[in-house]
This record gives structure tokens, sequence and C-alpha cells, in this order.
């Protein structure tokens, strides 16, 4: 129960760190006093407006990516796997770049999105259905399809791009870079509900996902219903990395990373590893935007650059001293 | 041997799908509280017909029911209580501690959010003795040996405590102790009520520890019986394709006069260190 004191410490820290600091520096009291509907209207703005969802956002699609790249990563029987494996990042370019190249975006916010979520689940519906083409599930032909779909996808978004004009296509690479900026009441409630409903039959497949990790004659064996498992596995897990795109655009090595750091300290058993990879994301999505905002405000860093500027070193030092030991 | 039967295959066969006809016409009762073998030379149909027996393949002709009740009936979880598989490799994608692995035999005995009770940590605390694991509960079983990891695997089947086990190559790459642990492992099973179904190339440790072994060959049962009715010098060697004679252990221990196999040697080997004579 530490490990889970610890964890939603540190992410509860970087929370009110990410609503306190900024382009503008806020005291813990100003930000209470916003919060309860006091305070000036600029501090209002900012807290309420603008820092509390894209901090909500982060945290959420922290979690979403974090219990997605532990869920596959388990079917997989693949420490390598990550949420955007089954092509969810690359189906959900496609959607979102159609969608600007096209000028579909200027009229509503809520465009953006959807197309992206589209795109990535329909990426996904092909890359299962390649995957299950005979009947069953092979975890190795699903692996291949998504490489292939990815490959397929990331050619459509080129083309596209070299038809756009200049606007479109700035818009169309800080999309694909992924950012939090955009982040509204609406999007923090949807990529909530999201994360509540599929991030709930991920953490109920916890022991199946532990079963399939020695493989499916042994899960079966230990009495799961390892078709049943897969499929529920794997659309809670698309559909958590679909609504964080979709949210915020593709970030990278939240993912992959969150669920190792978690596996390198308190080990592998899903029980524990699913919740604690979910806290371990959120933390490390929080921060990364925090620093993505300050380091050279006010221009924004692009998240995914601190992400893996970040995550890269802290990954290897943490698994240098595992090999040591 | 009067004791009802825990497996029955009746005129039982399976063919891959555009493939070969693995399985051809078995019918075998498998007796409960009984430790039976199942040997044949490699591609006999052991596998598949292991597939039969725990519902992974349904038998394409023919039935094959454990308790009566024909394995399509069975739901996985209900089966997983009731029968336990140790299987030949299992590859651990992720580190694990023997004792989570253990405790994953409780699985079938828990619901989705269940924890564990008083009664699973007692079977899994059991299992890890009754397999001298203890020491072992903490360390990481990828860190394990060969020998030990094939212990926690029984201690995981163990662990389920299932009324039957089905063991597929148990020994395959262990040596003299680990090997003869395990048989010895398999008879005190059978010993205390379970019904064992043992896959092995062991002929030998089969005719001494086994009460009945099944011969297959090229999907074909060719004779289940006790190992003196089984393990004959004629159908050993026409079965396994070689000149094999078969004496009678010569003991000490309670399985004196065992049939043992000996394969024959071509005339070309070279004997204690003598010189070769290399064949004409």
């Amino acid at each position: 129960m530490l490990r889970f004191a610890l964890l939603a410490a540190l992410l509860a820290a970087a929370m009110v760190a990410g609503v306190r600091l900024g382009a503008i520096g806020l005291s813990t009291s100003d930000v209470l006093h916003a919060l309860i509907g006091h305070g000036d209207a600029t501090t209002q703005t900012i807290v309420l407006g603008l820092r509390l969802p894209r901090v909500a956002q982060a945290a959420l699609a922290g979690a979403a990516l974090g219990l997605s790249g532990a869920t596959l990563q388990a079917l997989f029987r693949n420490p390598l796997v990550d949420p955007y494996t089954l092509g969810v990042s690359s189906g959900a370019s496609v959607g979102a770049v159609t969608a600007l190249v096209l000028g579909l975006t200027r009229h509503s916010t809520v465009v953006l999105p959807l197309a992206a979520f589209a795109g990535a689940l329909l990426a996904v519906v092909v890359v299962m259905r390649l995957g299950s083409a005979r009947g069953a599930f092979d975890t190795r032909v699903l692996l291949l399809a998504g490489i292939i779909v990815a490959a397929f996808c990331n050619a459509i978004v080129m083309l596209l791009l070299s038809f756009a004009d200049v606007e479109s296509f700035r818009s169309a690479i800080f999309w694909m870079m992924g950012s939090h900026a955009g982040a509204s009441g609406a999007s923090v409630l949807t990529l909530g509900i999201a994360v509540v409903i599929a991030g709930g039959c991920a953490l109920a497949m916890a022991r199946p996902l532990n079963a399939l990790t020695l493989g499916e004659r042994t899960a079966a064996s230990l009495g799961i219903n390892v078709k049943a498992a897969t499929w529920i596995a794997i659309v809670a897990a698309s559909l958590l990395a679909s609504a964080s795109v979709a949210a915020s655009g593709v970030i990278g090595f939240v993912g992959l990373v969150a669920p190792h750091l978690v596996r390198l300290r308190w080990g592998s058993d899903y029980r524990t590893l699913l919740p604690l990879a979910a806290l371990a994301g959120a933390t490390l999505m929080v921060l990364s935007d925090l620093l993505a905002r300050v380091v050279i405000a006010p221009t924004e860093l692009p998240i995914g650059v601190v992400t893996a500027l970040i995550g890269v070193p802290v990954f290897l030092q943490l698994l240098m001293r595992k090999g040591a030991a | 041997m009067t004791s009802a039967a825990a497996w029955e295959l009746n005129d039982a066969s399976y063919q891959y799908p555009r493939g070969p006809l693995a399985v051809r016409n078995v019918t075998l009762s498998l007796p409960a509280a009984t430790l039976t073998a199942i040997a044949g030379p490699n591609g006999a149909g052991k596998s598949t017909l292991l597939a039969l027996l725990l519902g992974h393949l349904a038998p394409t002709s023919g039935a094959v029911t454990y308790g009566g009740r024909a394995l399509r009936d069975w739901t996985g979880r209900a089966l997983a209580r009731e029968v336990a598989v140790m299987p030949q490799h299992e590859h651990t994608a992720f580190s694990i501690s023997v004792r989570d692995m253990v405790a994953m035999g409780r699985y079938p005995h828990l619901g989705l959010f269940e924890g564990e009770r008083d009664a699973d940590r007692r079977a899994v605390d059991a299992a890890l003795e009754r397999c001298d694991l203890e020491a072992y509960r903490e360390r990481a079983v990828d860190a394990l040996s060969g020998g030990e990891q094939q212990r926690v695997r029984l201690a995981r089947a163990m662990a389920q405590e299932p009324r039957a086990y089905v063991l597929d190559e148990p020994t395959a790459g262990l040596d003299v102790l680990h090997e003869m642990a395990l048989f010895e492992y398999a008879r005190e099973l059978t010993a205390s009520g379970a019904t064992v179904v043992l896959v092995t190339h062991q002929l030998n440790l089969a005719a001494r520890y086994a009460d009945r072994i099944a011969l297959l060959s090229e999907g074909t049962l060719v004779l289940a019986g006790t190992p003196r009715d089984v393990v004959t010098s004629e159908r050993c060697s026409e079965v396994f394709c070689w000149p094999i004679d078969v004496h009678p252990h010569p003991g000490p221990g309670a399985d004196v006069g065992a049939p043992q196999v000996v394969p024959i040697a071509s005339s070309g080997v070279a004997i204690r260190g003598g010189p070769v004579t290399p064949h004409p």
C-alpha cells in the first residue's frame, strides 16, 4: 500500500506544481482562492480555464497510456510493446491530418479529436482483422500487422502533407508532436469517462494478464477464458490509447516507460502493476507538460521532446542499476 | 484396476485442418487415482492426445470425457479446479517471484476482484513446502535452474488442489536427481488419491513408477496396460524401430522386476575405450 501512497503523493505534488507554475507564477493561496471562486478574474481564468483542465488532461492521458502500454506488454509477452503498437498513433495521425488538410477543423473544435479518434480506431480494427485472420488471435501476426499498418498510415500522412498549404502543414506537424494546450472541460470529461470505463476493464483483466504472460496454454490451464480476456484487454488498451491521442496528439514514451519504471521497482504482478503504471504515467505526463511550459516560457517545448529527454536517462539509469544488482 | 475412469476416450480421432490425422480411433480409459504414462516415438500423437484430454482440441470424431462429461461441456474454470497441467516449456515474459507464480494456481478458485483468502495462502504454502521451495519464495523464477523451475511449475499445479494432474514431459532436459525426484512426486500424488497422466520418453522410469502405460505409434494406441504387459522386447523394438532388449529391474527397491529397456548398440561402437571397428 505504501507504493500506492507514494505514487499518489507524487502525482498530487506534480499536479499542484502544474497548476501553480507557468508563464505567470501563482501562490498556493491564489490557486485555492480561485478554486472556490474568489480572487481576481485573471487568476480565475488562468486556474480554472487554462491550467486545471490542462493538468487534469495530462494526468488522464498519462494514466491512459500507462495502462494501455502495460496491458499490451502482457498480451504480447513483449516488453518493447507500447500503446501505439496496434497502429493507434499512425491511424490517429491520418484522421487528424485529413481533417486539417481538408479544412474541416475551422468550424468546430470537436472535429480534430473526433477525426483522430476515428482514425485510431479504424487502424486498430484493420490490425485486429489481419491479426485474427485465421480465427484466433496470433500475437506475432498482430505485431507484424501493427507495424505494416503504421507504415501505410505514415505514407498517407506524408502524401496528405505534400498537398497541404503552409497553415495546415504547420498545424498538422504541431498536432503530431502532441500537446495538452488545447485542454478544456469537455476534453477532460470525455477522456475521464474513457479512462474510467476502459481502465476499469483493463484492471479487471489483471489476473488473466498475469496468466497470459506465461503463454496461452498455461493461461487456459489456469481456467482463464483466453479468447475473451484477449479481446477485452485489446479493446480496452486501444480505447485508452485512442482517447489519449484524440485529446492530446501523439505523445511517445510515456506508455512504454511508465510500466517499466514500475516493473523495475515493484515487480510485474499485474494486480499492482496496472494501477501503479496508471499513477506513474500520470505523474510523468504532468511533470513533462509542466517542464514543456516553463523551461523556455513563454514559448512551449513540444511535450514529446520532454518525455523522451527525461524519460530516457531515468529509464537507462534504473535499467543499469537493476542490471548491476 | 477396478477404480472409476477419470478420462475416457471412445474411438476418438483428431485431424488437423488440412493436416495429418494425428490421433486415430483411440479408445482408452485412464483410471482415477492411478499413474498412467503415455509413451511413444516422436510424432506418435502424444501431444495431440494431451490436447484432447485438456479440451484444447475437440476430437474430429469420437468422444473424450472427463468425469463422465464431454470436455466441451466443461468451462475452463471448472476444469481448472479439477485438472492441473504442468507444461513442457514455459517462458516467463517478465520477471516473477516463485511465490507469485505458485499463487497463480489459485486463479481458478478466485473471483475477478477477489483477494487471496486464508485457504488460498495455505494451499500456496503447502505446495511450496511439498516441493521444497520455501527458501526460494522471493527469488525470481527466471533466475532458477531448469530443474528448480520445473519444481515451481509442479508447485503451481499442486496449489490448484486438483483431482488430476497432467504432466507433459516433466523431466525433459533434467538431470538424474531432478528426474528421479519428479517421478517420486508423481507417485506421491497418486498415493494421495490424485490421478496422474504423464507423457514421457523415459520408458524405464515409466515402467518403474507408472501403474499403466499407454503406448502410441503413428496416432494409434498400440497397447495400454501394466508395464509388464506393455514393455516387451518385440513391441518396443517394433514401435521405436530399433532393436531393444527388455530385462527385469535387478533392484534394490520395491520396483524389483520392473521391465527395463536396453536399446542395443550397433556392433561398430567403441566398448570401454576399445578400438572402434568401422562399419563395413
